[in-house]
């Protein structure tokens, strides 16, 4: 998965996470994980004020969690020097849960 | 042990291998730096040349000074910046010149760091965060220099890195005694550069030796952290260096401060993201 700005989206990307009604008061998904784009979608979700989204070129998730492993593995590894350092395992923390939030809303907390 | 460092700096230090600067970008340079020149007269310098005038303004566009609406002219970039953050991106220009073709991961990380710096400068009011920015935007030049002068001794560094699971300013102070920091720092002061950007840069690893711009290096120093957690870009080695108590003292911020900064920051790098990919080609 990778997120980029609607400006870049392409026909043929899908929807690697839902979209929501940016100003829809129940902040319902109003287009499901997995919709593939169209030029007509790109340009509804441009008129709604979307800025930006996330797409993946496959739409399986097997490949997505492993997308979200592989992160999290090199997230460990980049911090693998600091593990008594109380600070930086919190920063660690806050980093860890922004990137599955990032990634998948529903693994979110 | 003055055995390493002296050869190294004297090498690094060597005016016959500093990268050439234009004529057009010393003339620039050395006009911001006379304070009878009007900004017209320095917008007109830059604006003669097409190059130097287009990158500036992608770079004064770019997610990282987060100016509403679209700066579309050298004095209007001129104002909005002010001088100092101007005279940054002119030495901007000059890296683009010393970096290859396949530097993506350096743009992408000294970008990162400078628009993460921007969201910590402007979260404490930092009178000109535009200034921090654009330190930060430099903040890894030592890299790009070793890298030019030194190409046999930066693949021997890669290599320790590699075996010895080390950051690359242990691997440099191992094979030197001298850090990219300080490397960095002496090579923009000697072009020029106000001391405001200077000392966050030489001090980016060393926040303590900060004695004028304290609040600034802290800054740069966290950006560069938060940037490097992130695992944005790519700058020689993975490992996130510690917060140093200096610049968490200087900067009295806490934890939920880390987490507001980190939550912004994630929204913004997808535009980072994208800019970086483009920037090259200007």
């Amino acid at each position: 998965m990778r997120n980029i700005l609607l400006a870049s989206a392409r026909e043929k990307m899908i929807l690697a996470k839902d979209i929501a009604h940016p100003s829809g008061p129940d902040r319902l998904p109003i287009y499901r994980k997995g919709t593939e784009l169209t030029e007509a979608l790109i340009e509804r979700l441009a008129g709604m004020g979307i800025q930006s989204l996330a797409v993946s070129e496959r739409s399986d998730n097997g490949e997505e969690d492993r997308d979200l492993q592989e992160r999290l593995d090199a997230l460990e590894y980049r911090f693998k020097r600091l593990d008594g350092n109380q600070l930086m395992m919190n920063l660690k923390g806050i980093v860890r849960k922004q990137l599955i939030y990032s990634m998948e809303n529903d693994h979110g907390d | 042990m003055e055995t390493k460092r002296h050869p190294f700096m004297k090498v690094i230090k060597d005016v016959r291998s500093l990268p050439t600067i234009p004529g057009i970008i010393a003339k620039v340079l050395l006009l911001l730096d006379d304070n009878k020149t009007s900004f017209k007269e320095i917008s007109r310098l830059i604006s003669s040349d097409q190059t130097l005038s287009s990158r500036i303004l992608r770079l004064a566009n770019s997610p990282f000074y987060r100016f509403p609406g679209h700066v579309s002219t050298i004095p209007a970039a001129m104002l909005m910046l002010g001088s100092k953050a101007i005279k940054g991106l002119v030495l901007t220009s000059i890296i683009f010149e010393m970096t290859d073709k396949n530097s993506l991961g350096y743009w992408e990380h000294s970008l990162g760091t400078a628009t993460a710096a921007n969201i910590i400068a402007k979260r404490l009011r930092v009178a000109k965060p535009e200034e921090v920015s654009t330190a930060a935007l430099l903040h890894d030049i030592g890299k790009v220099i070793i890298k030019s002068k030194l190409r046999d001794d930066y693949e021997a560094l890669l290599t320790q890195i590699k075996e010895k699971e080390v950051s690359m300013r242990e691997a440099e102070l191992e094979m030197f005694e001298v850090d990219h920091a300080e490397v960095g720092g002496w090579a923009v002061s000697s072009w020029g550069l106000p001391e405001v950007l200077c000392e966050p840069i030489a001090c980016h690893h060393d926040v303590e030796k900060a004695e004028t711009y304290r609040v600034e290096a802290a800054i740069v120093h966290l950006a560069d952290i938060l940037i490097k957690a992130n695992g944005f870009g790519f700058t020689g080695d993975d490992f996130v260096p510690p917060i140093q108590p200096a610049a968490w003292e200087v900067l009295n911020v806490n934890e939920p401060f880390l987490e507001e900064i980190t939550v912004e920051l994630g929204h913004k790098l997808i535009e980072v993201h994208e800019f970086s990919q483009g920037i090259q080609s200007v």
